[in-house]
């Protein structure tokens, strides 16, 4: 900011003011509706099972993550 | 020198102000949200294809919407269009300029881009009625180097600069619809938002600012980074931004409350981030690193997951195809390498 020029400064009061005026919501609802969303993502094509996103191997450690691998479809990149 | 002095006086009252309408509304934080969440398990991902063909330095890489193809920019002057599955070269373009960025597929799959030390992007069409691909048009304006680009169609295009400007673009006719000024360093990375009414950029001052592409307004700007912000990219439903910086850490930001949620950070980890994508559901956060690998973290619990390990020098890019699939890295080594 102290680089800035006349015009600049001008610019940069007038861009704070408008982000100023920005509506921010509380985030007791933004965090837990962006946790809502991921916990809630289910792959395309599969259904909701309650309780269970995943198979889990023995062991408890999941192999990989559902995101990158559609339940129920073939891999474009098989073994 | 009275009124500039008036103004910086002005502008730091309003960051205050900022500051303090940021605090009012945060009531919550994403690690008390999360506490009972438990961290995903280790994530191990296998490279399932390796794209081999660039001689040089793979500078960037971008996913065509259908999941399948995707285009590569290197310093070895082309511009290398891949079917990831066979692996097979669709397109070799040679380049004009072999100093280049960055590339971009439009969704259309009709055309890419790519620019660099030219400080030009330059639109190849693919689809051409003689089956050649040649420079559709040149877009000229920029006083420093295109650090990043992405289309909105196949008639617009967003560019980002070394020169601390970003610029969307009227293709058809080859010039300047809104330049997006307000960054105080080199504009180094872009992102568009799943609606394509918003992009964000980070910058080399330190800040990711999120635009409104039809107002031409910075509507927020996001600060914490302790150096050059390299990579950014949006939270898949458009809610979030992701960032990843220099100063070796990524940083989580939420749009409606407008403020930090969480640092993606290790003791272990002292090198700068040069890429990032979340996947497909947003739980995982993939990350290239200066020190050759990719690091997977948790994105709620801010915890590692995961490491893709193979390339032999500096990821410089990555994607996660369209369909969630796959996740492609590509590196100085030369190579791209789909995993999943």
């Amino acid at each position: 900011m102290d680089e800035m020029d006349l015009p600049q400064m001008k610019k940069e009061v007038e861009s704070l003011k408008y982000q100023l005026a920005f509506k921010r919501e509380k985030s007791s609802k933004t965090v837990t509706d962006l946790v809502k969303w991921i916990e809630d993502w289910r792959p395309r094509g599969s259904l909701p099972q309650p309780g269970a996103d995943e198979e889990q191997p023995v062991g408890g450690e999941r192999k990989v993550h559902p995101s990158l691998e559609e339940t129920g479809h073939q891999s474009n990149y098989p073994d | 020198m009275g009124e500039i002095e008036e103004l910086r006086k002005e502008a730091d009252s309003l960051k205050d102000q900022i500051t303090a309408a940021r605090k009012a509304v945060q009531d919550t934080t994403l690690q008390e949200a999360v506490a009972s969440i438990t961290v995903v398990g280790r994530v191990q991902m296998k490279t399932r294809k390796t794209l081999r063909g660039h001689l040089a330095k793979i500078y960037a890489m971008h996913w065509g919407a259908d999941a399948k193809l995707c285009v590569s920019a290197s310093q070895d002057g082309k511009l290398i269009v891949w079917d990831s599955i066979t692996t097979n070269k669709v397109n070799a373009i040679p380049l004009k300029s072999s100093w280049v960025m960055t590339c971009a597929y439009a969704p259309s799959g009709n055309l890419v881009a790519c620019g660099g030390l030219d400080n030009m992007c330059s639109i190849y069409n693919l689809k051409g009625k003689d089956g050649n691909v040649k420079v559709m048009r040149e877009l000229a304006a920029h006083t420093g180097y295109l650090s990043c680009c992405r289309f909105l169609s196949d008639s617009e295009i967003i560019t980002s600069s070394g020169d601390c400007t970003c610029v969307l673009w009227d293709i058809e006719t080859g010039t300047q619809k809104t330049i997006f000024a307000g960054h105080q360093g080199d504009c180094m990375s872009l992102a568009v938002s799943p609606d394509f009414n918003f992009f964000i950029s980070g910058a080399c001052d330190f800040t990711a600012k999120l635009w409104d592409i039809r107002e031409g307004q910075c509507r927020q700007t996001f600060g914490g980074h302790e150096s050059d912000i390299n990579a950014i990219g949006f939270f898949p439903n458009g809610n979030a931004v992701i960032t990843g910086s220099d100063d070796a850490t990524c940083k989580l930001y939420d749009l409606r409350a407008d403020q930090e949620l969480i640092t993606y950070q290790d003791s272990g980890i002292m090198c700068g981030v040069t890429s990032l994508a979340p996947s497909f559901s947003g739980r995982l956060l993939l990350a290239g690193y200066d020190d050759f690998n990719v690091n997977i973290w948790d994105a709620l619990k801010a915890e590692r997951v995961g490491v893709l390990a193979g390339h032999d020098n500096r990821v410089s890019c990555i994607g996660v195809s369209a369909d969630g699939m796959a996740c492609c890295t590509g590196s100085w080594d030369s190579f791209l390498k789909i995993w999943n």
